[in-house]
């Protein structure tokens, strides 16, 4: 297994730096080597990042592994490639999963199992097992408070949860789930007879590579995991999020212009995050890393598992279970003393890292490699930024320290850095300038913490060191712990560390080191866990405010869900893309489609590369009927990705609008094939079908919507829809009803639900349910034009008349409304008005879409009050067909022939 | 009726550049529901039957292969009304192929049609718009319609047409919420329908 190590070290620094064709390539030679539950999963995880997840699940599947993560990861493969049953029997040793053995998955999986309680939960959605999917769900929150889209799924099968007592850390013990694996810092070991001078030199050094191996493997993979999640976002449905890495844009886009006005080298910002780090004598640095590994638990599922097996990468003999692994305290504690007085020396030591896999004469290259890929950082970030070359033309003088203030503030507004690797070290060089000697003293325990995990290891690694190293390695070596050895004099001559001068006993100064250790070590513990607890209660508070929001979203209270943002989420976070696609979803809604249309169109101005709810704002457009901008958006988003069902919808809406229906329709079903999972492509295509009059089309599409998403009340509004045209009332009202149970803020719905009763001749319960509706919704005035309608067959005219005057305040370009009134005054015997209002009904509609007015207009011609009476009352009180219309005025002309 | 039909007979076809059956069906007010029919030819030449009538390309063209009259069957699925049908020809290229005399005939099934209306053609160039009605009625409810080739210009025996549009009236007095007409303004519309 020590000779396994660096070959594994190799191939997760190919994944860490996406290299998936090299890491696949190695895996395969490493597994054909040696065939262990590590290798195939090192080689299952190449396969599933490079995307062939099927040969990761065969592989899976064949070896047959029981360890947690291969079980893990088979059940994750099957569920991609959407084989439900066998993803359930992988997680579950039955085979079937209940509330009785769902409590397995906490033994089995251990550290894993917030992440199989989660995948169980997925799989049981799919095979419509809710109640089981909730509890899952409720399970995994108990264990990682971290897991947003647990919470979202919640949501969405609409549950009542209460936000503020699952984003909610109790005790430090969830930083094991969260975390993966903790050092026990109270395991004692004896401090044995290890001090002799040369051998404390090549543990310390050793401990140093192995520190720096784990800061590599650590923070490299926040971009590749945000990559990840670019590939699975297919997955979510309309609920889909953003990652943090965008907020993080915009907050270095904020942070620069702070800088930028403040003009300081060094951030004093007034965020609360920062606050409350700095009384702590605390850098930045370390709290950065903590925040950084929370969010990489946040960005995706798979991360604590990998990240576990990466400190396995670094370490062996892995031990059966990944539990808490032996600690000797007080040589560790010795050693931390002079490595953390002096952080250099951490520097210093990077370099030889290399060694441990090339020959020396590489050196300069990687060396050079690395310089390379600080710089390529460097200019992705401006890249990433439209506002930082501004910045740093403006600025000249601060260029070189702007990132850090960046890096700083995103630390504390606790994002991820784009390149966490090279800000930390800028981090820890700035800010051991800006602290006082005494804060200086703190600083060093805290990056203590990576190198206890590699203490036990430690004489096996110097074995095989030896055995690597050839003559010019050694005599380099030696070079090294030369240089070191005068920084350590330095250092002790600087901190004013013991004097061996004293003429104290050699026992005594054992004595006294063993004490110093102790202390550092009790010290350190209690720091690291505060620090811990600090930076996730900051997280935790944001979520919880995200959370009520998204809740009361989900349950259709877009008001309190409005309020909530704005009054509870701070406002950098306010003004992210993702908190503004929420108010925009919020807006739309209500139908409040300006509003939306306004939030939309600044997100996709600022991101146009962001999918997430382009689909709503092309449904506000249409709403709106602006055709221009929803033809200019449909081209962006082809331009841009032809992969992604947002752009195939919003395409489709493009040509609705135009009244291309065939043409909408076939983007609509490209949508529906590039995505089986994305809802919303099911109803808007069920929607145009109804408008082409393919109903049984149109029918099992939105069945198709509600298989996929019961809470779609969309679709069943499009159901109801349906059944109206085809004048089946009964079926239509229950339908409507059922859409009004999921959304009971909606007054589009009541409309309809008494138009339906209304032709159920139940006239006065549909009056009751369009009061009901012009209460909810006051600015909708289909309420009041229905309700005059009413009133008119009810024969109440002078009701009728005053809903449809103040009607025609409101919205005094709609010639169906003087039409109407016009009908009631020629009931009434108004010959004039009724002429006039025909009048002004024809001029507002010339192209004569209402026939009907041409055709009331026409008879008006030829005055005739009892006929035109019975006309008027026949045509209100039943549902007429335009035949039958026509044929009534037939009559009429016939007995006016008659009369002649 | 007959008097009706003399009239037809007489009246001339209208301009051809004003008529653009893709324009109306944008409008809103029409729509083609020829793709929800099963078509069928009298006969054909091998290469240019339906799918040369029906692929939106003005430069292909169905051509017949038989006697006179030379027939287009359109059965639909279900009772569907029709307003208006669109013939694309060109007496320019097709010369002594262009119909100069087209009956338009509906029913249940093949045995059951009755002639609407005979509408001639003279050198037409484009569309032409053959309104459907049935007394006053401006649309009719049919399963079938058969549009028949009686006789070409210049007496030509085999006849071309290049392209055939149905149109059906956008039903808006079915939709319960529009039983007074289409609402016009876009605050009506956007709260009329989810989407």
């Amino acid at each position: 297994m020590m000779i396994q190590e660096p070959v594994q070290a190799a191939i997760w620094h190919c994944l860490n730096y996406y290299d998936f064709k090299d890491a696949v390539f190695l895996s395969e030679r490493l597994c054909s080597e040696v065939e262990s539950d590590e290798t195939i999963f090192l080689l299952a995880t190449s396969y599933f990042r490079s995307n062939q997840v099927h040969q990761a699940y065969w592989l899976l599947k064949e070896k047959a592994r029981r360890s947690p993560q291969c079980r893990f990861l088979q059940a994750k493969c099957a569920y991609e490639l959407k084989k439900y049953a066998e993803a359930e029997s992988a997680l579950i040793s039955t085979g079937f999963a209940d509330a009785k053995n769902c409590d397995e998955l906490q033994r089995d999986f251990g550290d894993l199992a917030c992440f199989a309680y989660q995948l169980m939960a997925q799989i049981c959605m799919r095979t419509e097992r809710n109640k089981l999917a909730v509890s899952a769900l409720r399970r995994a929150l108990k264990l990682n408070p971290f897991m947003w889209h647990a919470f979202a799924d919640l949501c969405l099968l609409g549950q009542d949860t209460d936000a503020a007592a699952i984003f909610q850390i109790h005790s430090t013990d969830v930083f094991n789930t969260c975390q993966g694996s903790s050092v026990n810092a109270n395991a004692m070991v004896l401090f044995g007879a290890e001090q002799q001078g040369q051998q404390h030199q090549e543990r310390q050094s050793l401990i140093t590579n192995l520190s720096n191996v784990s800061n590599y493997i650590l923070t490299t993979p926040v971009d590749q995991q945000q990559q990840q999640i670019n590939q699975n976002q297919n997955q979510h449905h309309n609920s889909n999020m953003v990652t943090p890495i965008n907020n993080n844009n915009n907050n270095n886009n904020l942070n620069s212009s702070i800088s930028m006005l403040r003009g300081g080298l060094v951030q004093n910002s007034s965020m609360l995050a920062m606050l409350e780090d700095t009384p702590m004598g605390a850098p930045q640095d370390p709290a950065g890393q903590y925040q950084q590994n929370q969010q990489l638990y946040d960005m995706s599922s798979g991360t604590p598992f990998r990240k576990q097996f990466k400190y396995l990468s670094a370490i062996s003999p892995p031990t059966p279970s990944f539990g808490i692994m032996p600690l000797t305290s007080p040589c560790t504690g010795n050693d931390g003393s002079f490595i953390g007085n002096h952080t250099p020396v951490m520097n210093i030591s990077y370099s030889p890292m290399p060694q441990m896999l090339v020959e020396v004469n590489q050196e300069p290259k990687m060396m050079g490699k690395k310089l390379k890929t600080h710089v390529g950082g460097l200019i992705n970030r401006k890249e990433g930024s439209l506002n930082k070359p501004a910045v740093f033309t403006q600025a000249g003088n601060i260029t070189p320290r702007t990132p850090n203030n960046n890096n700083v503030g995103n630390n504390g507004n606790m994002n991820v850095p784009p390149n966490p690797n090279a800000a930390v070290r800028r981090s820890s060089r700035l800010f051991s300038n800006s602290y006082s000697v005494k804060e200086n003293n703190k600083s060093p325990n805290i990056a203590n913490k990576f190198v206890q995990p590699r203490s036990p290891p430690r004489k096996a690694k110097s074995r095989m060191t030896k055995i690597c190293l050839n003559n010019e390695l050694i005599e380099d070596k030696s070079h090294h712990l030369s240089e070191k050895r005068k920084e350590k004099v330095e250092t002790i001559t600087s901190s004013g560390a013991n004097n061996n001068s004293g003429g104290r006993s050699a026992a005594e100064e054992a004595k006294v080191l063993l004490n110093n250790s102790l202390n550092n070590a009790q010290t350190m513990a209690h720091q690291l866990m505060g620090l811990k607890k600090q930076s996730a209660d900051g997280l935790m508070a944001l979520l919880r405010g995200l959370a009520e929001a998204y809740q009361l979203l989900s349950n259709f209270q877009c008001k309190a869900a409005i309020k909530q943002l704005e009054t509870t989420i701070p406002k950098h976070h306010l003004n992210s893309s993702w908190v503004q696609s929420l108010i925009g979803l919020a807006r739309y809604e209500m139908r409040e489609y300006e509003a939306a249309v306004a939030i939309f169109e600044t997100i996709h101005k600022t991101e146009p590369c962001r999918l997430d709810y382009m689909e709503i704002y092309s449904s506000s457009l249409w709403h709106l009927q602006r055709e221009v901008e929803l033809s200019a958006l449909a081209q962006d988003l082809i331009n841009q990705d032809k992969t992604s069902p947002v752009t195939w919808c919003v395409s489709g809406n493009c040509f609705s609008l135009q009244k291309e229906h065939e043409t909408a329709i076939k983007f609509f079903k490209r949508a529906v094939q590039v995505d089986p999972d994305f809802v919303y492509s099911y109803t808007l295509l069920g929607h145009e079908l109804v408008l082409t009059e393919e109903f049984d089309k149109a029918m099992d599409y939105f069945r198709a919507a509600v298989v996929r998403d019961p809470r779609h009340y969309n679709a069943w509004y499009g159901i109801g829809t349906i059944y109206s045209k085809q004048e089946k009332y009964e079926l239509a009202e229950i339908h409507y009803v059922k859409a009004l149970k999921i959304n009971p803020q909606n007054s589009v719905i009541l409309v309809h639900i008494g138009a339906m009763q209304f032709y159920m001749k139940k006239k006065d319960l549909s009056l009751q349910t369009l009061n009901t509706a012009a209460t909810l919704d006051p600015k909708n005035p289909l309420t009041r034009f229905h309700r005059g309608s009413i009133y008119f067959s009810l024969g109440k005219y002078q009701e009728a008349l005053r809903e449809l005057e103040e009607l025609k305040e409101v919205v005094p370009k709609e010639s169906v409304v003087f039409y109407l009134i016009g009908k009631i005054h020629k009931t009434l015997g108004n010959m004039d008005l009724a002429l006039m209002h025909f009048s002004w009904a024809t001029d507002l509609d010339p192209k004569g879409a209402n026939n009907q007015i041409k055709d009331a207009f026409d008879s008006m011609a030829h005055p005739s009050c009892c006929p035109a009476n019975t006309t008027a009352l026949d045509v209100d009180l039943e549902p007429t067909s335009e035949r039958s219309d026509d044929s009534t005025q037939a009559q009429q002309d016939g007995s006016y022939d008659s009369d002649y | 009726m007959a008097a009706s039909m003399d009239e037809d007979i007489t009246a001339n076809p209208p301009p051809s550049s004003e008529e653009d059956p893709l324009a109306e069906e944008r409008l809103g007010f029409v729509r083609e529901v020829g793709a929800q029919a099963v078509w069928s030819l009298s006969s054909c030449k091998p290469g240019f039957g339906v799918e040369r009538l029906r692929d939106n390309i003005m430069d292909t063209y169905w051509q017949s292969d038989g006697q006179l009259p030379h027939l287009v069957n359109i059965q639909f699925h279900k009772r569907t009304n029709i307003s208006q049908i669109y013939i694309y020809t060109d007496y320019k290229l097709d010369e002594s192929y262009t119909p100069s005399r087209i009956s338009i005939r509906s029913g249940t099934n093949f045995n059951d049609l009755q002639e609407l209306q005979v509408m001639d053609l003279t050198e037409p160039t484009g569309w032409v718009q053959i309104p459907i009605k049935d007394g006053n009625v401006k649309s009719i409810r049919t399963f079938m319609l058969q549009i028949a080739v009686i006789s070409n210009h210049q007496n030509g025996r085999d006849t071309h047409m290049r392209q055939i549009r149905i149109h059906a009236p956008v039903e808006g007095k079915h939709y319960p919420l529009e039983l007074f007409g289409k609402f016009g303004t876009v605050d009506f519309q956007k709260f009329a329908t989810i989407r």
